[in-house]
Parts: C-alpha cells; structure tokens; sequence
C-alpha cells in the first residue's frame, strides 16, 4: 500500500509540477513585466474565484453552461451512437446516410448558428441543438467507421455460435465500437465546450461565455480570467474524463490502439 | 464502388429535391426563413459575383490559411518533439492536456487586450487554436511509431540522426501530418468564422452576423453556403492529397468515410 501510495504521490508531483513553475512565474512577473491589468497575479485570480464561487450570481452562470453542454452531448452521442451502429452494420443505410454526414461533418458549425436562430427563432432549444449537432455528426461517423473496423472472423464466430442479432450486438458490435464512442464523446466534448463560449457570446444572457464577453467590456479582466479558468477546468474534467473511463470501461482495448 | 457513388449521389439529390418541392412547389415551409436550394444557389452565385462579398470570403480564406500555416507547423513540430523526447513530454505534456479542452475563442478578449488590433487578434486567436489542437495531435501520434523500426534502421547501420528522421521518422509522421494538417485548416476555420462574428468587422463570419441582425436571408444563407464549402474543401482536398502521398497507409478507407 505505501510504495502504491507513493507511486501516486510522485506522478502527481509530475503532473503539478509544470503548473507551479507556471504559475510562480506568472506571479513574479505580473506588475515588473507583464501589465497587471492584463495579466493580474493568479492569486488574486484565485482569491477572486474564491470569492465568486461562494456568490449565488457567478454560479448560476456555472450552472447555465453546464446544463447546456451536458444536454446537448446527451442528446448528440445518443442520437449519434444510435445512426452510427445502424449506419455501419447497414450497407445499404450507410449509403443512404453517409454522403449527408460526410457533407455535413466538415461545416463550421459556428456559421449554423446564426442561419439556425433565424430559422428556429433564437431559444434555449435552438443553442442545444446546435451544439448537439456538431457532437452528433462526430460521433455518428466515429461509431460508423468502428462498427467497419470490426474485423468480420469476430462477427462470423458469433453467428456460427448461434448468436442471434440481439447477443452479436450486445456481444460482439458494442464492445468493438465502444472505444471509439468514448473517444469521439471526448472529442464532442471539446468542440461543445467551443460552440458553447460562442453561443454564450453572441446569443444568451447567462453562461461563462457570456461572463466572459460581459467582463471584457465592463473590463473587470479578473472576472473574465474567473470565468475563462471556470471553462478550461469544466473541459478538462469533461474532456478527459470521458477519456478516462473508456479506458476504464473498455480494457480489451489496451495496447491495441495505434 | 460505383454502386455504392450511386447510391450515394441519389441519396443527396433526393434530399435536395425534397426540399425543393418542398418549399418552391407546396409551399410546407416558409420561403423567405428556408429558401428552397435552387434560390440558394443563385443568390450565392450573384454574391460571389459582387466584389464587396468576395473580398469578404478573400479575407476569411487569408486568415484561416494563415493561422492555419503558423499553428500547424509550430504545433507539428513541438508535438512530434515532445513525443520523441522524454524529458520535453514529462514537462509540457500536463501543460498542454490541460489547455487542450480549452476552447481558445475564449480567450479572444484577452488577445485583443494583448495584441491591440481586432484584425491581428482574429488571426492570433485562430492560430493559438490550431497550435494546440495539432500539438496535442501530434504528440500522441508520436508515440505510434513504432520503435522496432527505429532499432531495425540502427542495427542496419544507420548512424546519423539525419538520416534516421529522413528514413523512418518522417515517412513514419506522415499520416500523423496530414491528420494535423487536417485538423489544422479545419479548426483554423471554425475559430476564424467563430472570431469573425463575435468581434471581426470582415469576413465571412462578419456578414453572418449582420445578415442575421439585419434579416439578410440571402446573404446569410450565401455565407453559410461558402464557409461549409470552404471547409468540405480543406477536409477533402488534404484526404485526397494524403491518398497520393502516403499511399502505404491503411488508413486510407477510414479517411473516406471521415
């Protein structure tokens, strides 16, 4: 137990380490080198969250933009696994739905969003789905090209053994593709988290993406450092987190990836 | 395969065609909010014909090949050394997990602050964008080449480091470039369309945003059509480059359907 606990001591140290020399130099320049206005000292950027995090204002911000990306990664990895598993297994649905996703994939979806609200009317629906969309198309193609990827031995075995459609998904289809539906998760993730700051820009009241916009111009710069550590630290967690428990969720895929 | 374009070519046009009988013919959608697709295309086509609009994708089109130039290489190259140097990667690989997940357009205020003009910003922020997104890339590409072939180049007698990047390293990082370049030009875009609208007085994102304030459906519609086939190009165009160029990979299918 102790030479384990050490061990978990020491990667942490690695990991922390870079932050702290960051961090101290940061502290040492701002105000000799760096203009404090722009660039104030983490501490006080700390303390001030501090401070933020134990008002009810700033958090209900924290609140907002949490709902909106886990709504919408909810609703677009489902959809998106779903069409995926069908769309790969399905040589004739493939046809029918990859040129559109292929289409699809590569739009900014940044410039849906002014033609969506125009066409939708600019609600809280329409910011979801938006965001929702971009994790959809993701990871639709990635679960499509993992259910491809399955080597075809793996699925002749399973219907030799009597697997009926239910067990050779269950069995054989779900945990092949299940790597690459965390993974694409992960990816629509960090690209939710992108559409989010934007749409909370322009389009919303509420949100850290509008904190940070409303901050910069009342230039209350602290808030706005506040806000921009608020987002990287949610998308860590979210981002590689979801990362995280694939690998944890799915093992056979050690030492298999490329 | 042919069958398959078929399919695939019938598959988009139906769609089209839905949607032109539609909204032209039985008229289920309002024109004016969903034009039908023909109505789409001639309004592109005469704004792509107008100077003022043309010079306005000319500038996305400089911005994002610009970031997407500056991020990319540097992002290549300090990947690929990070995955090749132990010491590099123990230091800046946490730093570079952590900003990974952070949508960069967030830090746009700050950038502006930091860099003073708005129009210096956008590219700024594009290229910061692309750096990270193929950093990360990068460096955990680095690690799928495979070390037997660096051990097989060296007990033939490959002695000079030149040569063992030129002969295996290279050709080994190749896929990994293109999937960089890839993903370069692609985030290049989004975030130069994303950065075009919340604060550019140009480009492509800059006439979404007016012509969603001011109802300008046809050039809403015209922008979107342009920065989607800007981005199809960049996604397409670096897979058929990469099919010439690395002809060996086996990756190549999985890039026809991504």
């Amino acid at each position: 137990m102790i030479p384990f606990l050490r061990r978990v001591a020491r990667r942490l140290g690695t990991i922390a380490a870079p932050f702290l020399v960051f961090g101290v130099c940061w502290e040492l320049a701002s105000g000799p080198i760096l203009d404090a206005r722009f660039f104030p000292p983490p501490s006080a950027v700390l303390s001030l969250a501090v401070e933020l995090y134990l008002e009810e204002g700033f958090l209900t911000h924290v609140l907002a933009s949490l709902q909106r990306i886990l709504l919408a990664t909810a609703l677009g990895a489902t959809s998106g696994v779903v069409v995926g598993l069908v769309a790969g297994w399905s040589r004739k649905v493939g046809w029918v739905l990859n040129p559109h996703l292929a289409l699809l994939y590569p739009v900014p979806k940044v410039a849906l969003l002014p033609v969506l609200f125009v066409v939708l009317g600019g609600t809280e629906m329409v910011r979801v789905l938006t965001m929702s969309l971009a994790v959809f198309l993701l990871v639709a193609i990635d679960t499509m090209g993992g259910v491809r990827e399955i080597d075809d031995v793996h699925v002749e075995v399973a219907l030799d053994n009597g697997a009926g459609p239910l067990a050779l998904y269950r069995e054989v289809i779900l945990p092949g593709t299940l790597p690459q539906v965390f993974s694409a998760v992960s990816m629509g993730f960090s690209v939710g988290f992108a559409l989010l700051v934007v749409i909370e820009m322009l389009a919303a009241e509420s949100g850290l993406g509008y904190v940070i916009w409303n901050s910069w111009q009342l230039f209350t710069i602290p808030r706005m450092y506040v806000a921009v550590l608020t987002i990287n630290v949610l998308g860590v967690v979210f981002v590689h987190g979801t990362e995280m428990l694939g690998d944890v969720l799915t093992p056979w895929e050690h030492g298999q990836r490329r | 395969m042919d069958d398959a374009r078929l399919y695939q070519a019938c598959s988009l046009a139906v769609s089209l065609l839905v949607w032109e009988l539609a909204v032209g013919v039985f008229g289920l959608l309002s024109p004016t909010m969903l034009p039908p697709p023909s109505t789409v295309a001639s309004n592109t086509a005469a704004l792509l014909a107008a100077a003022s609009f043309r010079a306005h994708l000319l500038d996305t089109v400089y911005r994002t090949l610009l970031a997407a130039v500056v991020g990319s290489v540097l992002g290549t190259a300090v990947g690929l050394a990070m995955g090749w140097n132990r010491r590099l990667k123990s230091v800046l690989s946490p730093l570079a997990a952590a900003v990974f997940p952070l949508p960069t357009i967030a830090l746009l205020p700050l950038v502006i602050l930091l860099v003073g003009s708005n129009q210096r910003a956008l590219i700024v922020t594009a290229a910061l964008g692309t750096f990270f997104v193929v950093l990360w890339n990068a460096m955990t590409g680095a690690r799928g080449i495979e070390s037997a072939h660096v051990d097989v180049a060296r007990d033939n007698g490959v002695t000079s480091i030149a040569r063992l990047i030129r002969e295996v390293l290279l050709p080994g990082s190749l896929p990994l470039v293109f999937v960089g370049l890839r993903l370069g030009l692609n985030t290049s875009l989004l975030i130069t369309v994303a950065a075009e609208l919340v604060a550019g007085d140009s480009g492509l994102g800059y006439v979404l945003w007016v012509s969603w304030m001011s109802y300008q459906i046809p050039d809403l519609y015209a922008a979107l059509v342009c920065a989607s086939a800007l981005g199809v190009a960049f996604t397409y165009g670096i897979a058929a480059l990469y099919r010439v160029a690395v002809p060996w990979s086996s990756d190549v299918r999985r890039w026809e359907t991504a």
